[in-house]
């Protein structure tokens, strides 16, 4: 349940982009041997300058890719974060060199783990609406889908509660 | 500029390490080797009462000056953040609103408090949006760089400007704070009663404020 635009755009660039809304959630996205599940953001507090992305990325193929970057039209920038706790003190660094989705594994970015983080987010995030994302691998190329917006402390995509 | 290095003293069971200013990375003496675990948690627990006074002096999200004693009577629950994180803060507000819908009618003794470490961008106005997006009883707290630094460092908390990537430089407008994520309980006399950590469940956080409060 689920259309693919292709873009003319598309076929110029080196890696073939689909435009992925998936009509259920629970839906993977695809691209290459890639499937991204449960997808979802937090809704905006206040300024909501900053937010973040969640999902899960599982690698069905046999080889390791690697997510390189990641974008938006609703942020003026958008990076691989990762949230790590030392001596009870919390730091959010970007991740350098990118996030390796292993050959049969998958890699959940979840709060006090890892985010898509938007930066300078141009309109603000509501609950119940949907953004829509852009990631890139190295392998699998580009994929844009739609990320379901939850409440502004949600911890689990809105449609798994 | 206060710096808090050295990890002192840990509290057995919350996982609670005070960072303080002196006395760094010193060896547990005989006497501390002898303590039971039973033991050292009592001593951590008094050593915290001692050095975490929760004495700040602040601006409200309504642009009134308060200090600590202003809560006397309701147990602060307080915690230091940011508005422009966009995962530890949003996670930790969330698991206090629920705390707060946990506790129901207890939850009238307790008073939630978001204490900003980014006064710069995070003033009363930018504090009074954010938090009433949470929960309605949430209080955002802010106040000039000296009076944050006063606040952290009465509860031991750490925080500090950082770069998003690590070594660039930090620009103006766009920076991280690294900083304590501690849930900290104060009594009704706003004597220090316990710290939670984050990742703790919104149950067992609930329970474990009831059974302060009924002691
Ligand atoms: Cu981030």
């Amino acid at each position: 349940m689920r259309f693919i635009l292709s873009s003319a755009l598309a076929a110029m660039a080196l890696a073939a982009i689909s435009v992925q809304a998936p009509a259920f959630a629970e839906d993977p996205v695809s691209v290459g041997d890639l499937r991204i599940m449960h997808p979802w953001a937090r809704a905006s507090a206040g300024h909501g300058k900053s937010g973040a992305a969640f999902m899960t990325i599982a690698n069905t193929g046999g080889a390791d890719d690697k997510l390189v970057a990641a974008s938006t039209a609703n942020a003026k920038k958008t990076e691989i974060h990762e949230t790590t706790m030392e001596d009870g003190v919390m730091k959010m660094r970007m991740l350098m060199g990118g996030l390796t989705i292993p050959a049969g594994g998958e890699v959940a970015l979840k709060p006090m783990g890892l985010h898509v983080m938007l930066m300078g987010v141009t309109e603000k995030l509501v609950e119940g609406e949907t953004l829509v994302l852009t990631l890139t691998f190295e392998k699998a190329g580009s994929v844009e889908f739609a990320v379901p917006i939850g409440g502004p402390g949600a911890m689990m995509a809105p449609n798994m509660n | 500029m206060w710096l808090l290095v050295a990890t002192a003293v840990a509290v057995v069971g919350a996982q609670f390490t005070i960072r303080m200013m002196d006395d760094a990375n010193a060896p547990p003496t005989a006497e501390e080797q002898a303590l039971t675990a039973e033991e050292q948690a009592l001593t951590a627990q008094q050593v915290a009462r001692d050095i975490v006074t929760g004495e700040f002096s602040l601006i409200d999200h309504h642009g009134n000056a308060v200090t600590d004693e202003d809560f006397r009577g309701s147990w602060p629950l307080i915690f230091f953040g940011y508005t422009y994180c966009p995962d530890v803060c949003p996670t930790t507000l969330g698991v206090v609103s629920l705390v707060m819908d946990e506790l129901g009618e207890d939850a009238a003794k307790v008073q939630p408090l978001f204490i900003t470490v980014d006064p710069q961008r995070d003033t009363p106005e930018v504090m009074a949006d954010y938090v009433a997006a949470f929960h309605p009883k949430i209080i955002g707290l802010s106040g000039s760089l000296e009076q944050v630094a006063a606040a952290a460092q009465s509860h031991r908390a750490y925080y500090v400007k950082a770069p998003v990537e690590e070594g660039a430089e930090i620009s103006e407008t766009e920076y991280a704070m690294d900083h304590s994520a501690y849930l900290y309980l104060m009594d009704a006399q706003g004597v220090y009663a316990h710290v939670f950590s984050p990742t703790d469940t919104v149950e067992e956080i609930a329970a474990e404020i009831r059974e302060f409060m009924n002691k």
